[in-house]
């Protein structure tokens, strides 16, 4: 009788909280999640000279309301007073402007994420929480929500420039809960240096380790020192004046900066290799790059189109969350009627 | 002295060919794969009226020469005579217009694209083959490429009006070549022992619970949920629509016409939600063909979601993602469009 109850219960737990796909550690699959990474926003200062504005959309799909903290961080991955918590009711979706979020903070946010004068930059982090907070999630006590029912999240992000007639969109990138206590431990502890947190890492070792259990490869997973690859995709054509700008966003959460800076200091290389072919296949850039911050801004030069491949990222500290993306601004002076952008996001290999 | 030959061997092999990482099978990681899907491309036909065009960009990422065999198919999965090769040295990348594939076709490819008068629709598969063919990946005999070192292709597409003003863009979807010793669940998309991964729900479920080490794998016989973001403000004149990917390479049509005729479910829940959470919405679909393009109704922004997808033939691969169109009246100077992935849950 007692078990049959326990069964019920369990079930009805299960289908008041719409228990969600666990996702994949270690791949940044497109499944609910229980956070949610802005790898990047960007918001012109003036809005009237620069209107460039990011959006952010986070749903909730369980049935049942979710609390969620967002932190703002700026570009070297200092977190800023720019925070707050939002209780999603089920199915409901929050969008929020970043240059709404902006504006209405203080004068020392503002200051921190001025990238430049003419631009605020930096990350946004978005997490399934158990309760309200002033702390960011690096910090010991944060309310983490974790469970299978806490990979509940789904996240778009919008980068505008409607004045100019444009608009580009992708995913944020879906960090899943994690079952410490089964999973690889190389795959789990995104945050901290605990695997408590429950969320899945993304850096170069998770991901080789993803791959090595999926694929039944022989070996066990192990740290991996190095980003491979981060090929993106760039569109230079001067018909269109056209620009690209590589986006790669490189953060470990247990310090600040990037990891050329860390490795300033330390015995791994801060420099890495910068590979951009044109449509032929000839190599006509063979440079080095350095990757100084969190949210790494990079212009493309040249004017064929082609593909920009960043190789060996160290990752000495085994930490460093990876992603890239590359985005196209384009202004044709004929022919199409106004501006267009384009997102792609960059294939990585560990 | 043989031992140290033989790694040398091995490791200038490895740098001839620039052997890529393998990828995650039953994931769609953006990782280079040994094939690369389209899964939706749309041409306009009269393109004065209706300028939409797809191009299609395919990267080598080997140091070494590479052939690629692309294939056109219709939207329910018929394959055309509007197919072929390309060779790729290193580093080299191939951009392809549909229109211009479609127009230097015959009138027969052009018929079996068409869908409704107004647009060719269909999608692509590009593989890394061994040699040149006329067939299509289904059929036996078909040249794969295996192993490790033809996980090299990187595929990006843009959705383009350009002559209104807007262009998008997302990754192709890509198929990793997979090891034999990966789990059978989540290898041989079109054919027994072509070695490409599968993104059914088998294999997304497959994928997870081996890297989460949570027992062994099942069948799953439906995706639980595609999750798609909708964006309707009238204030722009948004309109969204839904492309709902569902190939079973084995049949022709969508798990709808399959389950027509085997004990299945032909009609999906679809439940569109407003910001709020409302369920605004509360149907059935159907999913016909492989690209369904699903016109999403209403005017309030929010969230559709397509859930319990049959897939009792366990081999129905599924990707979706939604595409908005805006023209706003006034304020913003032109029109501007929106990709987003859908979120999918085995």
């Amino acid at each position: 009788m007692k078990r049959t109850l326990y069964v019920v219960v369990f079930l009805s737990c299960l289908l008041a909280a719409g228990p969600a796909f666990g996702g994949i550690p270690g791949t940044l699959d497109k499944t609910p999640a229980a956070t949610l990474i802005v790898p990047f926003f960007e918001v012109g200062i003036d809005a009237t000279a620069n209107p460039n504005d990011t959006f952010a959309i986070v749903y909730n799909r369980a049935t049942t309301s979710s609390q969620i903290h967002y932190h703002v961080w700026d570009k070297n991955g200092n977190a800023t007073d720019l925070y707050g918590d939002v209780t999603l009711s089920g199915n409901e979706t929050w969008a929020a402007s970043m240059r709404g979020l902006i504006t209405a903070s203080t004068a020392a946010v503002r200051t921190e994420l001025d990238d430049g004068g003419t631009y605020y930059r930096g990350f946004v982090t978005i997490d399934m929480v158990t309760a309200e907070t002033t702390k960011n999630p690096t910090e010991s006590g944060y309310p983490f929500a974790t469970g299978s029912s806490s990979n509940a999240l789904e996240g778009f992000v919008y980068y505008v420039r409607l004045a100019e007639g444009s608009s580009n969109s992708m995913s944020m990138i879906p960090i899943n809960w994690v079952d410490h206590t089964t999973a690889d431990g190389t795959l789990v502890g995104m945050y901290t240096t605990s695997q408590a947190d429950g969320r899945e890492e993304f850096d170069a070792g998770a991901r080789a380790c993803s791959e090595i259990l999926v694929s039944g490869t022989a070996g066990t997973c192990a740290f991996d020192a190095v980003i491979g690859r981060v090929d993106s995709r760039v569109y230079l054509d001067a018909t269109y004046n056209a620009k690209t700008r590589i986006i790669l966003f490189t953060w470990n959460p247990l310090i600040v900066a990037g990891p050329s800076v860390y490795c300033d200091t330390r015995a791994c290389d801060s420099e890495y290799d910068y590979k951009q072919y044109d449509p032929d296949g000839n190599l006509v850039t063979d440079t080095t790059i350095r990757l100084p911050n969190v949210v790494n801004v990079i212009d493309v030069s040249g004017t064929s189109n082609g593909l920009v491949s960043i190789q060996n990222i160290a990752d000495a500290p085994h930490h460093y969350m990876v992603y890239g993306f590359s985005m196209t601004n384009a202004s044709p002076a004929t022919g199409a009627s106004a501006n267009w952008d384009a997102i792609l996001p960059s294939y990585i290999e560990p | 002295m043989k031992r140290t030959l033989c790694v040398v061997v091995f490791l200038s092999y490895l740098l001839a060919t620039g052997m890529a990482f393998g990828g995650i099978p039953g994931t769609l990681d953006k990782t280079p794969a040994a094939t690369l899907i389209i899964p939706f491309f749309e041409v306009g036909i009269n393109a004065p009226t209706h300028p939409e065009d797809t191009f299609s960009i395919v990267y080598n990422r080997a140091t070494t020469e590479e052939k690629i065999h692309y294939h056109v198919w219709d939207k329910n999965g018929n394959a055309t005579d509007l197919y072929g090769e390309q060779t790729l040295s290193g580093n080299e990348t191939w951009a392809a217009s549909m229109r211009g594939l479609i127009e230097g076709s015959t009138a027969a490819v052009r018929t079996a694209l068409d869908d409704g008068g107004n647009y060719y629709r269909g999608f692509v598969t590009i593989d890394l083959v061994t040699a040149d063919t006329t067939k299509n990946p289904t059929e036996a005999g078909y040249p794969f490429a295996v192993g490790a070192s033809t996980n090299v292709l990187e595929g990006f597409i843009y959705y383009v009006r350009l002559a209104q003003g807007s262009s998008n863009s997302m990754p192709m979807l890509p198929i990793n070549w997979v090891p034999n010793t990966a789990n059978t669940k989540m290898t041989d998309l079109y054919q027994s022992g072509d070695e490409r991964e599968e993104f059914d729900a088998t294999a997304r479920g497959c994928a997870e619970i081996i890297a989460s080490n949570a027992g062994a794998c099942t069948n799953d016989n439906e995706i639980a949920r595609v999750d798609s973001r909708v964006y309707l403000d009238q204030t722009y004149s948004a309109a969204t629509r839904i492309i709902v990917f569902t190939w079973n390479p084995n049949v022709v049509g969508g798990p709808s016409l399959y389950c027509d005729t085997h004990a299945c479910e032909s009609d999906y829940d679809y439940k569109q939600y407003d910001p709020s959470g409302n369920l605004v919405t509360d149907t059935t679909v159907r999913l016909p063909s492989v690209v369904n393009v699903l016109s999403v109704s209403g005017t309030t922004n929010g969230l559709v979601s397509i859930q319990k997808i049959d897939d009792t033939a366990l081999n129905f691969n599924v990707y979706g993602f939604s595409i908005t169109n805006a023209s706003p009246s006034s304020g913003a100077s032109a029109n501007w469009d929106a990709i987003l992935p859908s979120y999918i849950e085995p």
